[in-house]
């Protein structure tokens, strides 16, 4: 059965190279407040809030985690079988319920700027939770 | 449902890996077939009939809990 929307295998590593690297960089930015210089800009056209200087580390490590998770968990299998294909829309289901669960539980538990953190991971955890469920799962069979 | 692949495979002199070549899957897919992890599709039923020279019908049977 042939697969549509899937990528090439050979991105797949471009995900992997791409992943870790923007997670770690995103984790720095957070925490650390680690920014590139040489990313620094200065808005223009900006007529809320004027013109007013920002940096695109965060953008860069945002994008590419998600572009990275992405290609990691929609390029093809080498052998790309209609198991494999179960297995993967098996573990989207599972990571959107899993994401919907804890996105309700932190609605009600989590208030005020830590909501903020909450808003902030929920742009990534469901990809990242499919692609570990995935990856164990096809390990496993 | 329950599977008579092993047998078949051993009577065609057939590798688990020799079969997902011929049918183009993974050995992982024939071993979790063969274990009754996952069910195939009719076409890879049909695939793997072929490969056997026997019926689908040969090769899998329905059990009583397949029903429900």
């Amino acid at each position: 059965m042939k697969q549509r929307f899937l990528f090439p295998n050979k991105m797949k590593p471009f995900g992997w190279v791409l992943f870790f690297p923007s997670l770690i960089l995103g984790i720095m930015n957070l925490y650390s407040e680690f920014v590139f210089e040489f990313l620094q800009i200065t808005t223009i056209n900006d007529t809320i809030f004027k013109s007013r200087p920002q940096n695109l580390t965060d953008e860069i490590a945002l994008t590419g985690t998600l572009i990275g998770l992405m290609l990691i968990g929609f390029s093809k299998l080498k052998i790309e079988d209609e198991y494999v294909q179960k297995i993967r829309l098996d573990s989207l289901l599972w990571a959107t319920y899993l994401n919907f669960g804890l996105v309700i539980l932190s609605t009600l538990f989590v208030y005020g700027d830590y909501y903020f953190d909450v808003i902030v991971y929920n742009l990534f955890t469901l990809p990242l939770f499919f692609v570990i469920r995935f990856h164990y799962y096809l390990a496993r069979r | 449902m329950k599977n008579t692949i092993k047998v078949e495979r051993a009577k065609k002199d057939l590798t688990q890996e020799g079969l997902a070549e011929k049918i183009n899957v993974s050995r992982q897919t024939i071993n979790s077939i063969e274990k009754g992890k996952y069910v195939p599709s009719t076409l890879l039923a049909m695939k793997m009939a072929a490969i056997f020279e026997i019926n689908v019908n040969d090769i899998f049977t329905l059990e009583e809990e397949d029903w429900n």
